[in-house]
Protein backbone atom coordinates (compact mmCIF):
# COMPACT_ATOMS: atom_id res chain seq x y z
CA UNK A 1 0.00 0.00 0.00
CA UNK A 2 1.47 3.54 -0.45
CA UNK A 3 2.63 5.32 2.37
CA UNK A 4 0.96 8.09 1.87
CA UNK A 5 -2.25 6.43 1.96
CA UNK A 6 -1.75 4.51 5.04
CA UNK A 7 -0.74 7.85 6.79
CA UNK A 8 -3.99 8.82 5.04
CA UNK A 9 -5.98 6.10 7.22
CA UNK A 10 -4.03 6.28 10.08
CA UNK A 11 -5.10 10.25 10.32
CA UNK A 12 -8.54 9.30 9.89
CA UNK A 13 -8.52 6.83 12.62
CA UNK A 14 -6.93 9.90 14.87
CA UNK A 15 -9.67 12.30 13.23
CA UNK A 16 -12.38 9.61 14.68
CA UNK A 17 -10.71 9.73 18.22
CA UNK A 18 -10.24 13.67 18.65
CA UNK A 19 -13.76 14.51 17.25
CA UNK A 20 -14.97 11.17 20.06
CA UNK A 21 -12.42 12.75 22.85
CA UNK A 22 -14.49 16.44 22.30
CA UNK A 23 -17.69 15.06 22.69
CA UNK A 24 -16.74 12.28 25.36
CA UNK A 25 -15.21 15.06 27.69
CA UNK A 26 -17.61 17.77 26.92
CA UNK A 27 -15.11 19.93 25.24
CA UNK A 28 -17.07 20.25 21.53
CA UNK A 29 -18.69 23.28 22.47
CA UNK A 30 -15.59 25.49 23.51
CA UNK A 31 -14.43 25.84 19.66
CA UNK A 32 -16.77 24.92 17.41
CA UNK A 33 -14.79 26.46 14.28
CA UNK A 34 -12.54 23.41 15.64
CA UNK A 35 -15.28 21.18 15.27
CA UNK A 36 -16.35 22.11 11.80
CA UNK A 37 -12.80 21.90 10.94
CA UNK A 38 -12.21 18.60 12.25
CA UNK A 39 -15.48 17.23 10.68
CA UNK A 40 -14.51 19.12 7.23
CA UNK A 41 -10.67 17.36 7.53
CA UNK A 42 -12.42 13.79 8.25
CA UNK A 43 -14.80 14.41 5.55
CA UNK A 44 -11.86 15.66 2.88
CA UNK A 45 -9.66 12.80 4.21
CA UNK A 46 -12.29 10.15 4.02
CA UNK A 47 -13.04 11.05 0.14
CA UNK A 48 -9.67 10.60 -0.98
CA UNK A 49 -8.75 8.06 0.49
CA UNK A 50 -11.73 5.87 -0.53
CA UNK A 51 -12.87 7.19 -3.98
CA UNK A 52 -9.12 8.65 -5.00
CA UNK A 53 -9.69 8.11 -8.68
CA UNK A 54 -12.47 10.63 -7.94
CA UNK A 55 -11.42 12.46 -5.02
CA UNK A 56 -7.61 12.49 -5.05
CA UNK A 57 -6.94 15.27 -8.06
CA UNK A 58 -5.56 19.08 -7.67
CA UNK A 59 -8.93 20.76 -7.80
CA UNK A 60 -10.47 19.14 -5.25
CA UNK A 61 -7.22 19.73 -3.11
CA UNK A 62 -7.96 23.57 -4.04
CA UNK A 63 -11.35 23.64 -2.81
CA UNK A 64 -10.55 21.41 0.25
CA UNK A 65 -7.88 23.84 1.16
CA UNK A 66 -9.94 27.17 0.41
CA UNK A 67 -12.68 25.63 3.20
CA UNK A 68 -9.60 24.96 5.53
CA UNK A 69 -8.21 28.66 5.11
CA UNK A 70 -11.83 30.25 6.17
CA UNK A 71 -12.03 27.54 9.23
CA UNK A 72 -8.65 28.02 10.60
CA UNK A 73 -9.34 31.87 10.46
CA UNK A 74 -12.57 31.21 12.00
CA UNK A 75 -10.73 29.19 14.82
CA UNK A 76 -8.53 32.16 15.60
CA UNK A 77 -10.92 34.64 15.71
CA UNK A 78 -13.14 32.07 17.94
CA UNK A 79 -9.82 31.12 20.58
CA UNK A 80 -9.44 35.30 20.78
CA UNK A 81 -13.09 36.30 21.04
CA UNK A 82 -13.94 33.32 23.69
CA UNK A 83 -10.78 34.02 25.77
CA UNK A 84 -11.49 37.92 25.85
CA UNK A 85 -14.83 37.63 26.52
CA UNK A 86 -14.56 38.60 30.22
CA UNK A 87 -11.19 40.90 29.84
CA UNK A 88 -12.33 44.09 27.94
CA UNK A 89 -9.22 45.66 27.98
CA UNK A 90 -7.11 42.54 26.42
CA UNK A 91 -10.20 42.14 23.67
CA UNK A 92 -9.55 45.99 23.19
CA UNK A 93 -6.19 45.56 23.03
CA UNK A 94 -6.39 42.56 20.45
CA UNK A 95 -8.93 44.01 18.17
CA UNK A 96 -6.20 47.01 17.69
CA UNK A 97 -3.37 44.64 16.89
CA UNK A 98 -5.99 42.57 14.45
CA UNK A 99 -6.75 46.17 12.50
CA UNK A 100 -3.12 46.97 12.37
CA UNK A 101 -2.73 43.22 10.95
CA UNK A 102 -5.42 43.33 8.65
CA UNK A 103 -3.98 46.71 7.04
CA UNK A 104 -0.60 45.14 6.37
CA UNK A 105 -1.77 41.83 5.42
CA UNK A 106 -4.38 43.35 3.05
CA UNK A 107 -1.33 45.86 1.83
CA UNK A 108 1.66 43.10 1.51
CA UNK A 109 -1.13 40.78 -0.38
CA UNK A 110 -1.58 43.11 -2.92
CA UNK A 111 1.90 44.05 -3.53
CA UNK A 112 3.01 40.45 -3.43
CA UNK A 113 -0.17 39.39 -6.01
CA UNK A 114 1.45 36.90 -8.81
CA UNK A 115 0.69 38.46 -12.03
CA UNK A 116 2.33 36.22 -14.24
CA UNK A 117 0.72 32.63 -12.89
CA UNK A 118 -3.63 33.58 -12.68
CA UNK A 119 -3.79 28.99 -13.09
CA UNK A 120 -1.84 28.65 -9.93
CA UNK A 121 -2.56 32.04 -8.00
CA UNK A 122 -4.14 29.96 -5.44
CA UNK A 123 -1.22 27.82 -4.56
CA UNK A 124 0.90 31.13 -4.94
CA UNK A 125 -0.96 33.13 -2.06
CA UNK A 126 -0.65 29.92 0.30
CA UNK A 127 2.17 30.83 2.29
CA UNK A 128 0.25 34.57 2.63
CA UNK A 129 -2.73 33.50 3.63
CA UNK A 130 -0.99 30.73 6.32
CA UNK A 131 1.30 33.93 7.38
CA UNK A 132 -1.92 35.99 8.18
CA UNK A 133 -3.51 33.32 10.07
CA UNK A 134 -0.40 32.35 11.95
CA UNK A 135 0.09 35.80 12.77
CA UNK A 136 -3.89 35.90 14.35
CA UNK A 137 -2.60 33.24 16.30
CA UNK A 138 0.06 35.05 17.46
CA UNK A 139 -1.31 37.94 18.11
CA UNK A 140 -3.82 36.15 20.64
CA UNK A 141 -1.30 34.29 22.17
CA UNK A 142 0.60 37.62 22.98
CA UNK A 143 -2.23 39.25 24.15
CA UNK A 144 -3.14 36.08 26.56
CA UNK A 145 0.54 36.10 28.15
CA UNK A 146 0.62 40.08 28.32
CA UNK A 147 -3.06 40.20 29.89
CA UNK A 148 -2.18 37.22 32.21
CA UNK A 149 -5.32 35.40 30.51
CA UNK A 150 -6.09 31.80 31.70
CA UNK A 151 -6.67 30.30 28.38
CA UNK A 152 -8.54 26.88 28.23
CA UNK A 153 -6.32 24.56 27.93
CA UNK A 154 -8.24 22.68 24.80
CA UNK A 155 -7.35 26.29 23.21
CA UNK A 156 -4.01 26.33 24.15
CA UNK A 157 -3.78 23.15 22.92
CA UNK A 158 -4.80 23.97 19.16
CA UNK A 159 -2.75 27.18 19.52
CA UNK A 160 0.36 25.38 20.20
CA UNK A 161 -0.24 22.34 17.84
CA UNK A 162 -1.54 24.32 15.17
CA UNK A 163 1.45 27.09 14.26
CA UNK A 164 4.02 24.52 13.91
CA UNK A 165 2.07 22.08 11.52
CA UNK A 166 1.44 25.39 9.17
CA UNK A 167 5.31 26.30 9.44
CA UNK A 168 5.72 23.00 8.15
CA UNK A 169 2.64 23.23 5.02
CA UNK A 170 3.64 26.54 4.18
CA UNK A 171 7.44 25.17 3.45
CA UNK A 172 5.91 22.07 2.05
CA UNK A 173 3.73 24.41 -0.01
CA UNK A 174 6.44 27.04 -1.22
CA UNK A 175 9.25 24.46 -2.16
CA UNK A 176 6.84 22.80 -3.76
CA UNK A 177 6.01 26.06 -5.83
CA UNK A 178 9.75 26.72 -6.40
CA UNK A 179 10.71 23.06 -7.67
CA UNK A 180 8.59 22.02 -9.59
CA UNK A 181 6.05 18.43 -9.81
CA UNK A 182 9.08 16.49 -9.55
CA UNK A 183 9.67 17.32 -5.30
CA UNK A 184 5.46 16.93 -4.65
CA UNK A 185 5.72 13.02 -3.16
CA UNK A 186 8.15 14.14 -0.72
CA UNK A 187 6.66 17.03 0.47
CA UNK A 188 3.32 15.32 0.48
CA UNK A 189 4.53 12.68 2.79
CA UNK A 190 6.28 15.41 4.84
CA UNK A 191 2.97 17.86 5.30
CA UNK A 192 0.52 13.98 5.49
CA UNK A 193 3.78 13.32 8.75
CA UNK A 194 3.60 16.65 10.13
CA UNK A 195 -0.88 16.13 10.03
CA UNK A 196 -1.05 12.99 11.41
CA UNK A 197 1.43 14.39 14.48
CA UNK A 198 -0.98 17.35 14.91
CA UNK A 199 -4.19 15.37 14.65
CA UNK A 200 -2.63 13.06 17.21
CA UNK A 201 -1.77 15.26 19.61
CA UNK A 202 -5.23 17.27 19.07
CA UNK A 203 -6.38 13.65 19.92
CA UNK A 204 -4.65 13.23 22.90
CA UNK A 205 -5.80 16.90 24.52
CA UNK A 206 -9.15 16.40 23.65
CA UNK A 207 -8.77 12.78 25.47
CA UNK A 208 -7.01 14.61 29.07
CA UNK A 209 -8.80 14.95 32.25
CA UNK A 210 -9.52 18.92 33.24
CA UNK A 211 -7.17 20.08 35.46
CA UNK A 212 -8.56 21.24 39.03
CA UNK A 213 -7.76 24.77 39.80
CA UNK A 214 -7.55 25.86 43.50
CA UNK A 215 -9.69 28.84 43.17
CA UNK A 216 -12.54 30.42 44.64
CA UNK A 217 -16.23 29.65 42.87
CA UNK A 218 -15.66 33.55 42.47
CA UNK A 219 -13.02 33.63 40.55
CA UNK A 220 -13.91 30.64 38.68
CA UNK A 221 -17.52 32.45 38.15
CA UNK A 222 -15.73 35.75 37.66
CA UNK A 223 -13.19 34.43 34.48
CA UNK A 224 -16.12 31.72 33.51
CA UNK A 225 -13.42 28.81 33.44
CA UNK A 226 -15.52 26.33 32.13
CA UNK A 227 -15.00 23.14 33.74
CA UNK A 228 -12.43 24.25 36.26
CA UNK B 1 10.55 32.58 1.58
CA UNK B 2 9.95 35.82 3.15
CA UNK B 3 6.47 34.34 4.59
CA UNK B 4 8.05 31.09 5.22
CA UNK B 5 10.69 33.16 7.36
CA UNK B 6 7.52 35.12 9.06
CA UNK B 7 5.74 31.92 9.63
CA UNK B 8 8.59 30.55 11.34
CA UNK B 9 9.33 33.66 13.72
CA UNK B 10 5.46 33.52 14.48
CA UNK B 11 6.01 29.80 15.70
CA UNK B 12 8.77 30.40 18.00
CA UNK B 13 7.08 33.23 19.15
CA UNK B 14 3.33 31.08 20.02
CA UNK B 15 5.49 28.41 20.99
CA UNK B 16 7.48 30.60 24.06
CA UNK B 17 4.62 32.22 25.37
CA UNK B 18 2.24 29.69 25.20
CA UNK B 19 4.87 26.55 26.37
CA UNK B 20 5.60 28.72 29.10
CA UNK B 21 2.14 29.93 30.18
CA UNK B 22 0.68 28.34 33.46
CA UNK B 23 -3.04 28.07 33.63
CA UNK B 24 -2.83 27.44 37.24
CA UNK B 25 -0.50 29.86 38.42
CA UNK B 26 -2.36 32.77 36.39
CA UNK B 27 -5.74 31.46 38.09
CA UNK B 28 -4.26 31.74 41.59
CA UNK B 29 -3.14 35.59 40.72
CA UNK B 30 -7.05 36.26 39.92
CA UNK B 31 -8.18 34.50 42.63
CA UNK B 32 -5.79 36.80 44.69
CA UNK B 33 -7.29 39.52 43.47
CA UNK B 34 -11.06 38.31 42.86
CA UNK B 35 -11.49 35.86 45.45
CA UNK B 36 -12.51 38.14 48.05
CA UNK B 37 -9.35 37.78 50.65
CA UNK B 38 -7.49 41.06 49.41
CA UNK B 39 -7.94 42.36 52.60
CA UNK B 40 -6.46 39.18 54.18
CA UNK B 41 -3.50 39.39 51.78
CA UNK B 42 -2.82 43.24 52.29
CA UNK B 43 -3.02 42.12 55.94
CA UNK B 44 -0.02 39.59 55.91
CA UNK B 45 2.02 41.54 53.83
CA UNK B 46 1.63 44.49 56.13
CA UNK B 47 2.84 42.14 58.79
CA UNK B 48 5.72 41.10 56.84
CA UNK B 49 6.72 44.64 56.55
CA UNK B 50 6.40 45.34 60.05
CA UNK B 51 8.67 42.65 60.94
CA UNK B 52 11.43 43.40 58.87
CA UNK B 53 11.02 47.09 60.15
CA UNK B 54 11.30 45.44 63.66
CA UNK B 55 14.11 43.62 63.05
CA UNK B 56 16.04 46.38 61.07
CA UNK B 57 15.12 48.85 64.13
CA UNK B 58 15.60 46.80 66.89
CA UNK B 59 19.54 46.02 65.36
CA UNK B 60 20.15 49.36 64.96
CA UNK B 61 19.07 50.30 68.33
CA UNK B 62 21.05 47.36 69.61
CA UNK B 63 24.28 49.12 67.71
CA UNK B 64 23.26 52.62 69.31
CA UNK B 65 23.56 51.21 72.94
CA UNK B 66 26.76 49.35 71.94
CA UNK B 67 28.16 52.50 70.74
CA UNK B 68 26.98 54.51 73.63
CA UNK B 69 29.07 51.49 75.51
CA UNK B 70 32.11 52.11 73.45
CA UNK B 71 31.85 48.43 72.04
CA UNK B 72 32.77 49.12 68.00
CA UNK B 73 33.39 45.82 66.70
CA UNK B 74 29.53 45.08 68.52
CA UNK B 75 28.24 48.47 66.68
CA UNK B 76 29.73 47.35 63.06
CA UNK B 77 28.31 43.65 63.61
CA UNK B 78 24.86 45.08 64.72
CA UNK B 79 24.98 47.29 61.74
CA UNK B 80 25.79 45.04 59.34
CA UNK B 81 22.92 42.93 60.48
CA UNK B 82 20.21 45.67 59.98
CA UNK B 83 21.29 46.69 56.82
CA UNK B 84 21.36 42.43 55.99
CA UNK B 85 17.43 42.43 57.02
CA UNK B 86 17.01 45.26 54.60
CA UNK B 87 19.02 43.72 52.10
CA UNK B 88 17.01 40.79 52.01
CA UNK B 89 13.74 42.72 52.21
CA UNK B 90 14.25 44.52 49.23
CA UNK B 91 14.60 41.60 47.32
CA UNK B 92 11.32 40.79 47.91
CA UNK B 93 9.94 44.77 47.60
CA UNK B 94 11.42 44.26 43.93
CA UNK B 95 9.93 41.08 42.98
CA UNK B 96 7.02 41.85 44.24
CA UNK B 97 6.74 45.55 42.34
CA UNK B 98 7.52 43.75 39.15
CA UNK B 99 4.71 40.81 39.88
CA UNK B 100 3.08 44.07 40.73
CA UNK B 101 3.49 45.97 37.19
CA UNK B 102 2.53 42.44 35.58
CA UNK B 103 -0.49 42.24 37.24
CA UNK B 104 -1.63 46.18 36.87
CA UNK B 105 -2.27 44.82 33.44
CA UNK B 106 -4.73 42.48 34.98
CA UNK B 107 -7.18 45.46 35.87
CA UNK B 108 -9.69 47.16 33.73
CA UNK B 109 -8.97 50.65 35.07
CA UNK B 110 -6.55 51.72 38.02
CA UNK B 111 -7.31 53.51 40.75
CA UNK B 112 -4.66 56.66 41.31
CA UNK B 113 -1.71 56.08 42.95
CA UNK B 114 -0.72 58.82 45.39
CA UNK B 115 2.20 60.55 44.37
CA UNK B 116 5.93 60.21 45.44
CA UNK B 117 7.06 63.33 47.04
CA UNK B 118 10.44 64.35 48.29
CA UNK B 119 8.86 65.94 51.10
CA UNK B 120 8.56 62.43 52.04
CA UNK B 121 12.53 61.45 52.23
CA UNK B 122 15.62 62.72 53.77
CA UNK B 123 18.13 61.75 51.76
CA UNK B 124 19.33 63.65 48.36
CA UNK B 125 19.00 61.01 45.80
CA UNK B 126 15.18 59.47 46.95
CA UNK B 127 14.50 63.29 47.08
CA UNK B 128 15.79 63.63 43.51
CA UNK B 129 13.64 60.42 42.88
CA UNK B 130 10.77 61.71 44.03
CA UNK B 131 11.14 64.95 42.25
CA UNK B 132 11.29 62.62 38.94
CA UNK B 133 7.90 60.90 40.34
CA UNK B 134 6.11 63.78 41.31
CA UNK B 135 7.12 65.33 36.97
CA UNK B 136 6.12 61.91 35.47
CA UNK B 137 2.96 62.25 37.22
CA UNK B 138 1.89 65.69 35.52
CA UNK B 139 3.44 64.01 31.60
CA UNK B 140 1.83 60.89 31.76
CA UNK B 141 -1.89 60.44 30.97
CA UNK B 142 -3.71 57.42 31.59
CA UNK B 143 -3.71 56.07 35.62
CA UNK B 144 -2.44 53.16 34.23
CA UNK B 145 0.73 53.76 33.14
CA UNK B 146 1.72 56.42 35.75
CA UNK B 147 1.08 53.09 38.57
CA UNK B 148 3.35 51.10 36.20
CA UNK B 149 5.85 53.59 36.57
CA UNK B 150 5.43 54.69 39.89
CA UNK B 151 6.08 50.84 40.64
CA UNK B 152 9.45 51.02 38.42
CA UNK B 153 10.15 54.40 40.48
CA UNK B 154 9.37 52.48 43.64
CA UNK B 155 12.03 49.63 42.89
CA UNK B 156 14.75 51.95 41.93
CA UNK B 157 14.35 53.69 44.98
CA UNK B 158 14.77 50.22 47.18
CA UNK B 159 17.60 49.98 45.21
CA UNK B 160 18.93 53.64 46.13
CA UNK B 161 18.22 53.46 49.83
CA UNK B 162 20.16 49.95 50.26
CA UNK B 163 23.38 51.90 48.85
CA UNK B 164 22.81 54.33 51.05
CA UNK B 165 22.71 52.18 53.69
CA UNK B 166 25.56 50.60 52.38
CA UNK B 167 27.80 53.96 51.96
CA UNK B 168 26.66 54.71 55.45
CA UNK B 169 28.03 51.64 57.14
CA UNK B 170 31.35 52.36 55.55
CA UNK B 171 31.89 55.76 57.62
CA UNK B 172 35.08 55.91 59.96
CA UNK B 173 33.06 57.84 62.63
CA UNK B 174 30.87 55.42 63.95
CA UNK B 175 28.04 57.66 65.29
CA UNK B 176 27.42 59.58 61.81
CA UNK B 177 27.33 56.56 60.36
CA UNK B 178 24.75 55.63 62.92
CA UNK B 179 22.98 58.72 61.81
CA UNK B 180 23.33 58.44 58.31
CA UNK B 181 22.07 54.95 58.26
CA UNK B 182 19.44 55.65 60.26
CA UNK B 183 18.52 58.29 57.87
CA UNK B 184 18.21 55.88 54.79
CA UNK B 185 16.41 53.48 56.73
CA UNK B 186 13.93 55.76 57.54
CA UNK B 187 13.14 56.28 53.75
CA UNK B 188 13.70 52.64 53.30
CA UNK B 189 10.79 52.72 55.41
CA UNK B 190 8.75 55.25 53.38
CA UNK B 191 9.29 53.86 50.42
CA UNK B 192 8.06 50.20 51.98
CA UNK B 193 4.55 51.93 52.85
CA UNK B 194 4.31 53.26 49.33
CA UNK B 195 4.77 49.54 48.15
CA UNK B 196 2.21 48.17 50.11
CA UNK B 197 -0.36 51.13 49.44
CA UNK B 198 0.70 50.08 45.33
CA UNK B 199 -0.30 46.67 46.17
CA UNK B 200 -3.42 47.33 48.04
CA UNK B 201 -4.84 49.89 45.03
CA UNK B 202 -3.83 46.97 42.46
CA UNK B 203 -6.20 44.53 44.25
CA UNK B 204 -8.76 46.77 44.68
CA UNK B 205 -8.69 47.92 41.40
CA UNK B 206 -8.49 44.71 39.96
CA UNK B 207 -11.67 43.90 42.34
CA UNK B 208 -13.43 46.86 41.40
CA UNK B 209 -13.61 46.02 37.45
CA UNK B 210 -16.28 45.31 34.97
CA UNK B 211 -16.24 41.43 35.56
CA UNK B 212 -17.79 41.93 38.98
CA UNK B 213 -20.99 43.50 36.88
CA UNK B 214 -20.97 40.44 34.90
CA UNK B 215 -20.95 37.98 37.40
CA UNK B 216 -23.61 39.75 39.36
CA UNK B 217 -25.47 38.55 36.11
CA UNK B 218 -25.10 35.33 36.02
Amino acid sequence: MDSRLLIGHAVKVVLVAALAGLYARGRSGRCRAMVAYLWAALLGNALTTFWPDIFFNYAFWLRRQALFDVLKLLIGVEIAVRAFRVFPGARATWERLLAASVVVATTLGFWFLPRDEPSGAFLAQQPQIIAATVWLFTITALVIVHYRIPVDPWHRAILLAFVPYLLVFTTAVTVMKNLGVSIHPAMGFLDSSAYLVLIGYWAQAAWRREESLEISPATRRALQLEGA
Amino acid sequence: MFWVGLVALSTIAVCVLLGRHDRAAVAREWDMMLGGRASEHIRSLERTCELDHLMADDSWQAASQALKADDRPEVVRLLDLSYQVLEAATVNRRVRLRAVRVCARMAAAMAPAPPLLPVHFETTELRTLAGVATLLQHILVSAHERFVVQAHLLALGFVLALRAMRRARGGRDLATALLRFDVAKMDWRSLDEAHVEMVRILLLSAAASPRDVAVARL
